[in-house]
């Protein structure tokens, strides 16, 4: 029960840094856009 | 290219503070929108997220004439509008979900074991409780909450904030009983209220025959993020209600597994 546990919670940190990167992206994407002259 | 990457550059260099605040609300709602798409099995819309905010991005650096930054942020905009408005039920279980506190009453585990052993007392009394009632065709609705349950619901019913056991549970789903008609709300090692009444779900492929009593049990999960276990008056069959789904048929080993999964992930959220 305790390892199925880590296994979860390895799992979900590995998809919030996917996340956090995507976000990250997109974020910097979008005020360089918005920015472009 | 080049262009690009000037305009990013001249754009945080002339006013830093309110470039790192921008980029930083930007990052806050893609981050909540993509972990949103994750959660919700929809990782193919974060794909076309990805393809629509490039494409559309491309296009606007690309257009002749006057430009405002604002333009570029509505487009985008407007497409996450449309992912918040098909994940409306979501987030609002989100929001409700921010006051929640995990299991209060819980202990930390201690050396000897002794938070496990009421644990598991929690587990088998729940399990006798619905057992029996599914056995004499008892009808019930046991929300396994976290705190996270409004103040209203709360307030419809009564609160009795006691130990968790069989007897008490089957008492208070007595046919006739005052309080046998609402749900029945535990938070971790204490039945907190009973006889609450619950939103109901307003899907319509639900099957005819999951009665008023499923369709509390699915309408509270769809909005706010606890468990609910249903007996039904009818047939005693036993489910379980989760995040807007239902489980039917469900037997005493997977009654067990999911009453863990509810106790055990507290108590290993303590540890860490």
């Amino acid at each position: 029960m305790k390892k199925e546990g880590k296994e979860k919670t390895s799992v979900a940190v590995l998809r919030t840094a996917v996340s956090a990167a995507l976000a990250a992206l997109l974020a910097i994407f979008v005020f360089a856009v918005a920015n472009y002259h | 290219m080049r262009e690009f990457f000037n305009g990013l550059w001249n754009a945080l260099s002339s006013n830093a503070t309110s470039a790192i605040i921008t980029i930083a609300l930007l990052f806050a709602l893609f981050f909540y929108v993509t972990t949103l798409l994750q959660r919700n099995n929809a990782r193919w819309l974060i794909a076309i997220m990805v393809a629509y905010v490039a494409a559309t991005g491309v296009l606007f650096m690309n257009l002749e004439g006057e430009k405002s930054p604002l333009q570029y942020v509505f487009i985008v905009g407007a497409f996450i509008l449309a992912v918040l408005i098909l994940f409306a039920t979501e987030i609002k279980r989100d929001i409700w979900g921010m006051g929640a506190k995990k299991t209060p009453e819980i202990k930390r585990p201690d050396r000897n074991g002794g938070a496990e052993r009421d644990v598991d007392r929690y587990i088998d009394e729940i399990v006798k409780a619905t057992q029996n009632m599914s056995k004499n065709d008892v009808g019930a609705i046991i929300i396994l909450a976290n705190g996270n349950m409004p103040k209203a619901v709360v307030e419809s019913g009564v609160v009795i904030d006691s130990e968790i056991s069989s007897a008490l549970i089957e008492s208070v789903f007595f046919p006739k009983t005052p309080l046998h008609d609402g749900a029945m709300i535990i938070n971790g090692s204490k039945i907190h209220a009973a006889g609450c009444f619950l939103p109901l779900s307003q899907e319509v492929n639900l099957p005819k025959e999951l009665g008023t009593r499923h369709r509390a049990g699915i309408g509270v999960t769809e909005t706010i993020n606890v468990t609910a276990l249903i007996v039904s008056e009818e047939t005693g069959i036993i489910s379980i209600a989760r995040e807007g789904k239902i489980k039917r048929y469900v037997d005493s080993e997977m009654l067990r597994q999911t009453l863990k999964e509810y106790y055990w992930q507290e108590l290993l959220d303590n540890k860490d």
